[in-house]
């Protein structure tokens, strides 16, 4: 017999319930009374109600949704998840709202209904595979975030790198699913179990471990992990910007939180594979930033090398772990520098690559540097929105983006991997180069020649994208709020 | 132990002699009159050799894409038939958003023209 | 207490700074829009604002309503708390605004809370009080100024940082507010930056401050370490842990003495004090907020609130005391030969801070704070008078070019009058009663025979301050009127100028006689925050009736006598003083302030640039060629991993299959071990 919900159940369930249920609704508006305004309100509305939903799950953890009236939970929800969620909900927001102008009315208002709808069915998933605590679950949110973003990402049909973008990260997500489920039927072949912990037994046979590895694969595609990151750069330059910015922010956060959570026991993937991972991604990340020529590109791919940053945060908890370290003072530690890196990376993304749409609107489209060449002092807003997203991207002090850095290193030298964090610093140092470099294009050189712009002025949008990049600076100084 | 398997063993066993059977009687009482066309790989008029690269409409996938989708429906709805009873009504409830939320799609696809095949 | 509404006195400005940004903005686009380039500010403008050169824009008047009725609007939240404050038993008078933590990591918790007790209250009513007159002169003075809006957006953010500065419950805030108010004087002082001059001044400004500002943070994180108790930086826990001997007593002292070098940047103090002659550079109505009435009081502020921790190092106030006396002969024997109006009254004011710290050094915090709230009334209305005075001779600033403008400036004139009488010290003046009480407490105070080289040195510089105040008064009052009548039509500033003047004339006045009427009390105010530092400092002393009596009627004899002959001298006979200040001599000497800027030169700033020099080219060499290197690496081989982004989907999900062929192999090898 089915048993009724509980009220943890209710709790996860409702912005579910509430970004799918705006998403039917729009469909239907479209099909019964086409309005494109309603659409976009209607959409806009479910995601601050979602939002409005997750509040509640700041302060206390909760679990729900126990699979068979069993002990395992399918869903867990802690504060620190949960305002990752949040920033998964504020992207598709900012997409949203930057997609209003150039998607909705641009191209003859075509594809509006598809935004719509899949801008809330996307970060449904993000939410499913963040609080995933099964693979049953795990599955559906990955799968529920990535086919949205497939079709999003080849939204622009008329551009030949949309479509590009989109059926490439169909291709390369569709082999990674493969992965994926075929590492769970695996683990569940060799344990019988299928929720989080499975991988953290102590004995573990070679079957399972070669499950967990093809599941984690999974997610590190996801995550655009190095060698499994070759995609972003593509996919990231050929998505129209807002879809670019929510998979910088959202989808960066749901898929990399969810391999914090299902990463395996420290006997399988001991500390020092995760720091070589990580750094290897970062190095790779770093280096081929540094030649680009294109900002989007170049951010795509600087994307990866914070995501080798974020690495160590998962090597620190291992690290952690094998000391014993569960239920100690600094046991939350890795996870806290985890969550406060992927906040403050993903507003400086939503604020950079929103700030890089406004521009591209001038630019006729391009995002190269020839085009951006000085577009910074003739555009001031987005300038400086992009000055402070990429400064936080940088590490510059004052913004979040060093902060996070600083916890990620500090929690690596607590587990005495004091090597490691050495290496990261001057890796990340390496990013100056480029981020710099684009300032240096932005602002220090003159301005091409004027080009009409493609869309009216877009005062929404510009308000949007203040807010991250306020935000980039406010927990820079004051990171107190966000150490969930 | 594998004395379970046996069923279906005798299940393969009938299967390859029914087909074998079939193969062998059509080729034995069936008159032979060959022509081009009867030489093509699909009898239908579709051009086996040609182009890799070439187009054909787009319909074909959006058209096996939908059948796919209540294709699922379906298979999912027999699942819930065997346990009709014992799910009760909050089945019924549920199968019924399940089939509403379909039905939405199903709605907009038709009104956004995608059952029209040539449009 | 709790009172969450006090975060209204610092918001008010704030939003005032604002707004008035943003309306800035709005006229510079409204501007350029129109292609009004004009590409500089008139060089000829001077250091008036009278004359602009761009025709107003219509929302440029809302810039300075708004910000004038913020900061009026701070001033009756002001009051509110000072009557709330009122309504408290004495020892309990302390409003607290509670906030969020701010910065917090082991031991070190700094939060963003506002505290309001007697002391700060002062400070607050005097800056949005005095600040509030004068953003409303500043109606007057700055109209037509290209920057008008910017001009208020900037003053408004001094008076909020201002406000921070005082309200601060931590040393972290104050140092905000100090940094805060510091840069709003760079950008004030260098409000006509096209003026080369003018944006020289504003970076010696700032310059010379930040070498006080090295002392005030070594300051602050000596207290923070070396205290033996529980480390904080919250002030009034410092000065708690200094009452029970938290810290070694070296520490002690040498934190304070660090502190107190901050306070000489800050507050114009030798060998600190070059600085604020030259940022008369700035508006006048500047000079008069931030140059007189409050910022440069923010080191006596400063002081006065650690007067516990002040107290317990004993050295330190023999410093302060010092150098408050010498400083204040030294710059008042400045001012006797200045010929620019601005400057004389900026070396009185360097003099005028020297008496408060004077004032603090032998311990009398309640009288220094009591002379800090007169002189910042009547520096605050000399300045603006001044800057009338400029006005209507549309931008002359020699004295030696002025005379006979009583009966062109007649209400500028009469209130510069009863300023000038305060400042001299003249009975009855608010700071005659003020000074005395400083002199007074010289006299009487914890340093044996120290005590009268103290008074003698306060005193002499008493006489100095009466003779060039008066001669302030007699040559550019009286006397043949020496201005070229050609071009100049000497006229009375409009209504917006001269209603402050008369509110501050009336302040000036009143401060004195009501102040010993009535506001004796004032001491009596501050006891609960100073008292026990001045008892620690001075001991429980009953001076003789007898000496008060004797040594008042000497001060009002000297400044008298000093006034008469100032004027006496200086109403005629101007050529004669003329060549006497452009031949060498003792006024020439004088004039040039005793050369201390050339000496600095020579001793500092030269040997300072060769090593500039050295430095750069070490940089140029030897670090750019390493960074380079590393760049060229860095690009060599990102132009390797490069490659493998080929652009094939195919390619991608070989290196794909590669990477997950080794992963799984060492996770299957390692589970098989």
């Amino acid at each position: 017999m089915p048993s009724a919900l509980t009220a943890a159940d209710w709790m996860l369930a409702a912005p579910l319930l509430w970004l799918t249920g705006a998403g039917v609704l729009i469909l239907l508006i479209d099909a019964l009374r086409p309005a494109r305004l309603a659409e976009a309100v209607v959409a806009l509305l479910g995601l601050t109600g979602a939002g409005w939903f997750v509040l509640p799950l700041l302060r206390e953890s909760v679990s729900g949704f126990a699979a068979g009236g069993g002990a395992v939970p399918m869903l867990v929800s802690t504060p620190g998840l949960a305002a990752l969620a949040l920033l998964c909900l504020g992207s598709a927001f900012v997409a949203g709202a930057l997609g209003l102008r150039r998607l909705v009315e641009y191209e003859g208002g075509r594809h509006g209904t598809a935004f719509w709808t899949l801008l809330l069915f996307c970060p449904a998933g993000m939410l499913l595979t963040l609080w995933s605590n099964h693979m049953a679950t795990l599955f559906l949110g990955i799968e529920t975030l990535s086919l949205p973003l497939y079709v999003l990402a080849a939204l622009q049909r008329n551009d030949e790198h949309s479509v590009e973008a989109g059926l490439k990260y169909f291709l390369l997500g569709a082999f990674a699913s493969g992965f994926l489920g075929f590492g769970m039927a695996l683990v569940y072949a060799a344990t019988g179990r299928m929720d989080a912990a499975a991988g953290q037994e102590a004995a573990l046979g070679p079957m399972a471990a070669v499950g967990l590895g093809m599941l984690l694969i999974g997610l590190l595609f996801k995550a655009a992990i190095a060698p499994f990151h070759l995609w972003a750069a593509d996919v990231y330059q050929g998505a129209p910007t807002p879809v670019t910015a929510l998979m910088a922010a959202g989808t960066k956060a749901a898929a990399v939180a969810a391999l914090f959570r299902w990463s395996p026991g420290i006997e399988l993937l001991p500390p020092t594979a995760w720091a070589m991972l990580g750094t290897l991604t970062l190095v790779v990340g770093n280096l081929s930033a540094l030649n680009q020529a294109n900002l989007k590109r170049m951010l795509a791919l600087s994307g990866v090398a914070h995501a080798g940053i974020l690495l160590y945060a998962l090597a620190a908890n291992a690290a952690g772990l094998r000391t014993g370290g569960s239920g100690g003072e600094y046991a939350d530690g890795p996870f806290q520098s985890l969550s406060f890196y992927l906040l403050a990376y993903g507003f400086a993304s939503l604020a950079a690559f929103g700030a890089l749409e406004l521009l591209e609107r001038h630019s006729g489209g391009r995002s190269d540097d020839d085009a951006l060449r000085g577009m910074a002092r003739r555009h001031p807003l987005p300038g400086a929105v992009l000055c402070v997203a990429l400064l936080s991207l940088a590490g510059f002090p004052f913004t979040a983006g060093f902060l996070a850095k600083y916890f990620v290193f500090v929690e690596l030298i607590r587990v005495g991997m004091t090597g490691w964090a050495l290496a990261g610093i001057l890796l990340t140092l390496l990013a100056f180069g480029y981020y710099l470099k684009a300032l240096v294009n932005l602002f220090m050189r003159e301005p091409g020649p004027q080009r009409p712009a493609m869309v009216p002025a877009d005062a929404f949008a510009a308000a949007v994208l203040l807010v991250p990049a306020i935000l980039s600076v406010v927990f820079g100084v004051w990171p107190a709020p966000l150490r969930l | 132990m594998l004395a379970e398997y046996a069923p279906l063993l005798a299940w393969l066993v009938l299967v390859m002699a029914f087909v074998g059977g079939l193969l062998a009687l059509t080729a034995w009482i069936g008159r032979a009159r060959p022509a081009p066309g009867k030489a093509e790989t699909y009898e239908c008029g579709m051009q086996p050799m040609g182009d890799a690269r070439g187009r054909f409409s787009v319909h074909y996938y959006l058209v096996a894409v939908l059948f796919i989708l209540f294709d699922v429906e379906a298979l999912f709805l027999v699942l819930w038939a065997l346990r009709a009873r014992e799910l009760g009504m909050s089945g019924l409830i549920e199968v019924g958003l399940f089939l509403a939320v379909l039905a939405v799609g199903w709605l907009h696809i038709w009104r956004r023209g995608g059952l029209e095949w040539d449009r | 207490m709790d009172a969450p509404w006090l975060w209204l006195i610092p918001l008010l400005p704030f939003a005032g700074a604002l707004l008035n940004g943003l309306l800035h903005a709005r006229v510079l686009r409204a501007r350029a829009a129109a292609g009004a380039g004009h590409p500089a500010h008139g060089a000829g403008h001077g250091g008036h604002g009278g004359h602009g050169d761009a025709a107003p824009h219509p929302l440029e008047r809302w810039a300075g309503i708004l910000g004038t009725l913020l900061v009026a609007g701070a001033f009756l939240v002001a009051v509110r708390a000072f009557f709330s404050l009122r309504g408290l038993e004495v020892h309990e008078r302390v409003l607290r605004a509670p906030l969020e933590t701010w910065i917090r990591s082991a031991e070190l918790d700094v939060g963003w809370s506002l505290v309001v007790d007697p002391l700060s209250c002062t400070l607050v009513l005097v800056i949005t009080g005095v600040g509030a007159l004068i953003h409303l002169y500043s109606t007057g003075y700055m109209h037509g100024d290209r920057g008008y809006a910017k001009y208020f957006a900037y003053l408004n953010l001094f008076v909020g940082m201002m406000l921070m500065l005082v309200l601060s419950d931590s040393l972290v805030g104050l140092f905000l507010g100090w940094e805060g108010v510091g840069l709003c004087s760079y950008l004030l002082i260098g409000f006509w930056y096209e003026d080369g001059a003018k944006s020289d001044a504003a970076r010696k400004a700032f310059i010379v401050n930040r070498i006080g500002d090295f002392g005030f943070l070594i300051g602050m994180f000596l207290l923070f370490w070396w205290n033996t108790g529980a480390p904080s930086l919250n002030l009034a826990q410092i000065n708690q842990a200094a009452a029970d001997g938290q810290f070694a007593p070296g520490v002690l002292t040498l934190a304070c003495l660090c502190l107190f070098l901050g306070c000489c940047g800050k507050s114009a103090q030798i060998p600190l004090h070059v600085w604020l002659p030259d940022a008369m550079a700035g508006p006048t109505p500047v000079s008069a907020l931030i140059h007189a009435a409050t910022m440069v009081t923010s080191g006596i502020y400063l002081v006065a609130r650690l007067s516990p921790a002040f107290a317990h190092a004993p050295g330190v106030l023999h410093v302060i005391a010092l150098v408050g006396a010498a400083t204040a002969l030294f710059s008042a024997s400045i001012a006797l030969a200045q010929r620019d109006i601005k400057k004389v009254l900026a070396y009185s004011t360097v003099s005028q801070l020297g008496y408060m710290f004077l004032g603090l050094g032998v311990g009398a915090f309640g009288a220094a704070v009591y002379h800090l709230v007169t002189h910042a009334f009547f520096k605050a209305l000399l300045f603006l008078g001044a800057g009338s005075v400029i006005h209507a001779l549309a931008g002359e600033q020699d004295m030696l070019r002025m005379g006979g403008l009583r009966k062109y400036v007649p209400v500028t004139y009469r209130s510069m009058l009863l300023g000038a009488c305060a400042l001299a010290g003249i009975p009855l003046f608010s700071g005659f009663f003020s000074k005395d009480e400083i002199l007074f407490s010289a006299a009487t105070g914890p340093y044996g025979a120290g005590n009268w080289l103290l008074w003698l040195l306060g005193s002499a510089g008493a006489l100095l301050t009466a003779v060039y105040t008066g001669r302030l008064l007699g040559l550019s009052f009286f006397g043949p009127e020496r201005f070229d009548r050609q071009r100049v039509h000497p006229h009375e500033s409009p209504r917006s100028m001269t209603i402050p003047l008369v509110v501050l004339a009336f302040l000036s006045l009143a401060g004195g006689v009501l102040g010993n009427l009535f506001l004796h009390p004032l001491e009596e105010w501050l006891h609960p925050v100073v008292g026990g530092a001045t008892v620690v400092a001075r001991g429980e002393h009953h001076a003789a009736h007898a000496l008060e009596v004797g040594l008042l009627l000497f001060a009002a004899a000297v400044a008298a006598g000093g006034t008469y002959y100032g004027w006496r001298r200086f109403r005629t006979g101007v050529e004669a003083h003329e060549r006497q200040l452009e031949q060498p001599g003792l006024l020439r000497t004088l004039a040039d302030a005793w050369h201390v800027d050339a000496l600095y030169d020579a001793l500092v700033v030269a040997p300072l640039k060769r090593l500039a020099a050295g430095a750069a080219a070490f940089d140029t060499h030897v670090i750019d060629g390493a960074v380079n290197l590393a760049g060229a690496a860095g690009r060599a081989a990102g132009g390797a991993v490069r490659r493998i982004q080929s652009g094939f989907a195919a390619h991608y999900a070989l290196w794909f299959s590669l990477g997950a062929a080794i992963l799984l192999l060492g996770l299957w090898l390692g589970a098989r071990a």
